[in-house]
């Protein structure tokens, strides 16, 4: 089976600096691939630029069998690949429902926005009992729904998570990995997880990745990693 | 009292005038961090459109106006495209883009200075109408710039709650990564917001043309009077513009009941000073527009 999304030989960096030095990784339809990696691995350098938001020094990108390498993000959210980045994933001075209308910022159809807003709040009640609240004043939990219900405004096929339990409290984390698990199993939605807690990403994943600087070390299943020796010589 | 009551008349109208001033260059600022001291120049420009429509064409002031901010909006938007967004795009730093504004107001001030001539401009056969109220005497031109805020001030609210650019417009404001996150084309929405500023600043410009006449340096003062009123007001917040115009206007006015008349363009950056030290982030700032 060919794959959803396919990196082959991926280069990128900042300036001088070569961040991601050749990675290849496919992820295929309906799977969770968690990637790990210590502090600048490259990963969210990787994720930033499958999403087109950083140009790609060498290496192609595929999503669904065509070449997507360098296309614009509007182009690949409208194609079905999503992005929820780093940090703040959110609006911070507009409402929790202006955030999610501009997550579904490409649609134009009311009644669908309408509807994805409503899977959100199905998905995440807190956001629709503040719906009106502005998105700074959220806590960082509800700040996290947020992001990922922005994302899935889009009703994306390919959804790309950048360690979206950063900062939350260990209660917290546990309700965001299961609701990444919910949206892969309701909407059979293909997760590229990138993750710092090790407990918590390798369990929500069907198969890991680990990245050391810019180079992919291990991909294979999550219980190979489990092992601390195999993890520690890793990172 | 009587000249109290004048004093504050007179800060209101200007207050008005400085309000459309910061709401225009606000928009731009808050929008797309860029400090566009162009704008000086872009709304000189938009007064000689005016002008050349009422001189050239002989077209009567309600037609002749319209030129304005159609000509500042094409040429707010022909600066952001042509020369701040190449300076952007190679990821050049905010003091680069600075110097560029400062450096390309000096160009298009000379410019117009050579196409112009650097005398005085005025709008043919026109004389702005006077209210005489009880005490105090109140022009046309201080009605119409009051009532032009008011209007554009709502229409605006609107436009950016309710329709796509304007969203847009926000969302780039708020945080210009998530805006290309979520799929938003930043740069055309800088162009949306160049050409929108600029037409706002025309308004004013076109009430300088009729006030005072055109120069081609008529807008040096105005842009430092708009950045200040962005400032103290709030970048990019509409409300908050308003305040600070209004601040501006009535300080700047009362003031001269006590401070010789030398020191009025001054006491905008004593203002801004004071409140810097005070709320250094605006008045208005994180209100919701
Ligand atoms: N915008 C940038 N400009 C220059 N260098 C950058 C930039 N972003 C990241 N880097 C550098 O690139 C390297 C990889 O960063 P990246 O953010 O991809 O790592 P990461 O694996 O996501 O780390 P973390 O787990 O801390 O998020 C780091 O050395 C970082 O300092
Ligand atoms: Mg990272």
């Amino acid at each position: 089976m060919s794959a959803l999304l396919s990196i082959s030989g991926l280069v990128a960096g900042y300036g001088k600096k070569t961040v991601v030095n050749g990675v290849d990784l496919d992820v295929h339809a309906g799977e969770i691939v968690t990637v790990l990696g210590h502090n600048g691995a490259g990963k969210t350098t990787l994720l930033r630029t499958v999403f087109g938001l950083i140009k790609a020094r060498a290496g192609t990108v595929r999503f669904d069998g065509r070449a997507i390498t360098g296309r614009l993000p509007s182009d690949n959210i409208a194609d079905g690949v999503a992005l929820v980045p780093q940090g703040h994933g959110i609006f911070r001075t507009l409402s929790v429902l202006q955030n999610l209308e501009l997550g579904g910022f490409a649609i134009t159809d009311r009644r669908i926005m309408a509807e994805r807003i409503d899977l959100v709040f199905g998905l995440f009640p807190i956001l629709k009992e503040r719906q009106a609240q502005i998105g700074g004043t959220l806590s960082g939990g509800q700040q996290q729904m947020l992001a990922i219900g922005m994302a899935l405004m889009s009703a994306p096929r390919l959804l790309i998570l950048d360690e979206p339990s950063i900062g939350l409290a260990p209660v917290l984390v546990e309700r965001v990995m299961d609701s990444i698990r919910e949206i892969n199993r309701s909407y059979g939605t293909t997760i590229l997880l990138v993750e710092q807690n090790l407990k918590h990403g390798l369990a929500v994943a069907g198969r890991a990745v680990v990245l050391n600087r810019g180079l992919k070390v291990f991909d294979g299943a999550p219980a190979e990693l489990a092992d601390q020796g195999k993890l520690l010589s890793l990172f | 009292m009587e000249l109290f009551a004048q004093l504050l008349v007179n800060g209101l109208g200007n207050g008005s005038y400085y309000a459309l001033l910061g709401l225009g260059f606000g928009l731009i600022f808050g929008t797309t961090r860029i400090v566009h001291f162009a704008y000086g120049p872009v709304f000189a420009f938009s007064a000689f459109a005016v002008w050349m429509a009422g001189k050239f064409l002989g077209l009567p002031l309600w037609i002749a106006v319209l030129f304005g901010p159609a000509a500042a909006s094409v040429g707010g938007a022909a600066v952001y495209w042509l020369a701040y967004r190449p300076f952007e795009q190679r990821g050049m730093s905010s003091h680069s883009v600075l110097i560029l504004s400062l450096g390309l107001t000096i160009v298009l001030e000379s410019a117009l200075t050579l196409g112009f001539g650097p005398s005085i401009h005025t709008f043919p056969d026109f004389a702005a109408p006077i209210f005489i109220l009880g005490p105090v005497f109140v022009t046309g031109l201080q009605l119409a710039e009051t009532v032009t805020l008011l209007v554009l001030a709502v229409a605006l609210t609107r436009f950016l709650q309710h329709t796509r650019y304007g969203k847009g417009i926000l969302a780039l404001g708020d945080d210009r990564d998530m805006a290309r996150i979520v799929g938003i084309d930043t740069d055309r929405i800088s162009l949306v917001v160049f050409a929108l500023g600029s037409a706002i600043s025309a308004v004013a410009g076109v009430f300088t043309l009729l006030n005072e006449g055109a120069t081609p340096t008529m807008g040096f003062y105005p842009v430092f009077v708009a950045f200040v009123v962005a400032v103290v007001g709030g970048l990019g917040s509409i409300p908050g513009a308003i305040a600070g115009g209004y601040m501006v206007g009535l300080v700047e006015s009362l003031g001269l009941w006590q401070i010789p008349t030398e020191w009025q363009n001054s006491i905008a950056f004593v203002l801004l000073f004071v409140v810097l030290m005070l709320r250094p982030q605006g008045l208005f700032v994180g209100m919701k527009r």
